[in-house]
């Protein structure tokens, strides 16, 4: 019998060419050789069935977001020396989410995408919450939003950002929307049209390329340059916007705690910060504006008028 | 950025390790069970439960992530609905110029074996095809499948053995 001759493994081996000269030989003078060689050239022409990858995968991304939630639970971290109304703003806002159905959240210095049930992406900042409704998506294609993201929404029916600082309204774009509480709400279009409507109803319409805010009651509106590098590729910038907001945007990336003695935090400021190297980016923003910055143990920078 | 810092939850590494992975891990199930449709039904499940945990897993261990949770649903499946495996039958696609006769025996040799392999057990079968057809080596089969290489050796082995044995029976 031929199992006798050989051991357990020799076909394989046979296969994959593994076979001493010695046992190479005996096999392809021997009588079962020519059998697997036919077996072998026959089962080489089979194939497996076609796959059909695209459908397969945007099938796999419908369904993906119709899953039971993962709400995650809110961090509560104490930036500086604050009052306690902010505190209870923070809460405020955790309790009012916990029940959506889909929730997102980013902590210090993170940034992560979002696929939405119908293809639109959401990128998120750092210490950023997205939640959404999953099931009711196909008719009504609201996210609510606090801190940062860049939405590239599919085209279809009326897509909404709600913020607790504004609302802003698209049918098919891309576009950026920062928010913070109830006091700042910015949106930057980069393609397409959008529609922003602060809290209190001031309204603007947004073509590429365009951007407006509101900033503690104050609104502005003006153009950039969407090839400009913005937080997604590591660099944040702001128009006219009051330091203190400027700071928190510095704790999200780099979970430095910022202590400001004796200076003006409403002083508004326009410009960048890197969040590849803190160093510059204290530098960047701080130096223009006369204050200066003192490292206090591994955490902690305190800022003091430098006037 | 290593490729351990890379993030499954990021939709173009994602997309990767789907582009990577899914072709034979569709091929890995269907050799288990036969059915086009409980093999992609498989896939997709556990692509989504990649996506669900996407934080937790690193990027270098998503293959086996992926055939572990795969092989998992199918025995749940298996158990859950006692299903009748039946291997699909597939046709040569190389062009000969022998004579008619001859593309006929060939065909129906094919066929014979198509049956044989059908009634393998499962073991041997799943390594068996994903040597021929999906050409994984057998270092890449020990780790799909989770076993040592010389026991994917002795069951391709075995196989063919069977193969043999029974072409002649029919």
């Amino acid at each position: 019998m031929m199992e006798e001759k050989y051991d357990d493994t020799f076909l394989a081996r046979w296969l994959a060419n593994d076979l001493t000269e010695e046992e190479k030989l005996r096999f392809e003078n021997s009588a079962e050789h020519q059998d697997y060689l036919q077996i072998i050239e026959s089962v080489d022409l089979m194939e497996a069935p076609s796959f059909d990858k695209k459908s397969i995968l945007s099938s796999i991304q419908q369904k993906q977001q119709i899953q039971t939630s993962t709400v995650r639970k809110l961090k509560t971290s104490w930036l500086y020396t604050a009052a306690a109304a902010v505190v209870l703003l923070f809460v405020g806002f955790s309790s009012m989410y916990l029940n959506a159905d889909e929730t997102f959240e980013t902590g210090f210095g993170e940034k992560i995408t979002v696929n939405l049930p119908d293809g639109s992406e959401v990128l998120l900042n750092a210490k950023t919450t997205l939640s959404f409704n999953e099931n009711s998506w196909d008719t009504d294609r609201t996210v609510s939003l606090d801190g940062e993201a860049y939405f590239k929404v599919k085209k279809g029916e009326k897509f909404t950002v709600a913020t607790t600082s504004g609302t802003v309204e698209v049918l098919g774009t891309e576009f950026n929307v920062h928010t913070h509480d109830d006091d700042i709400f910015e949106v930057k279009c980069h393609e397409g049209k959008v529609k922003a409507t602060t809290k209190t109803q001031k309204t603007a319409i947004l073509t590429q390329a365009k951007a407006f805010s509101s900033v503690e009651g104050k609104t502005t509106s003006w153009s950039f340059n969407t090839n400009d590098p913005s937080w997604i590729d590591g660099e944040s910038n702001f128009m006219e916007m009051p330091i203190k907001h400027v700071i928190e945007a510095l704790q999200d990336q780099y979970e430095f705690e910022f202590i400001a003695e004796n200076i003006d935090t409403t002083q508004r400021f326009t410009g960048t910060f890197s969040h590849k190297n803190l160093k510059l980016a204290l530098r960047t923003v701080f130096d223009p504006m006369e204050i200066s910055y003192t490292f206090k143990g591994e955490k902690t920078i305190i800022l003091r008028n430098a006037k | 950025m290593t490729s351990e810092d890379k993030s499954v939850c990021e939709s173009k590494n994602y997309e990767s390790i789907f582009n990577t992975h899914a072709e034979t891990l569709r091929n890995f199930v269907y050799y288990k069970c036969g059915s086009e449709q409980l093999a992609e039904d498989i896939v997709q499940e556990a692509f989504i439960k990649l996506w669900k945990n996407c934080a937790k897993i690193i990027f270098t261990k998503a293959k086996s992530y992926l055939f572990t949770v795969a092989n998992n649903m199918f025995l749940n499946e298996v158990a859950h609905q006692k299903v009748v495996l039946k291997y699909k039958q597939q046709t040569g696609s190389k062009v000969s110029n022998e004579t008619p006769e001859f593309i006929l025996r060939q065909k129906e040799f094919q066929e014979k074996l198509q049956r044989i392999i059908a009634k393998l057990p499962e073991g041997q079968r799943e390594v068996f095809l994903l040597n021929r057809i999906d050409k994984k080596t057998y270092v890449e089969i020990a780790e799909i499948i989770g076993l040592s290489v010389k026991a994917v050796e002795k069951r391709m082995h075995k196989a063919l053995v069977t193969l043999r044995k029974e072409i002649g029976n029919i």
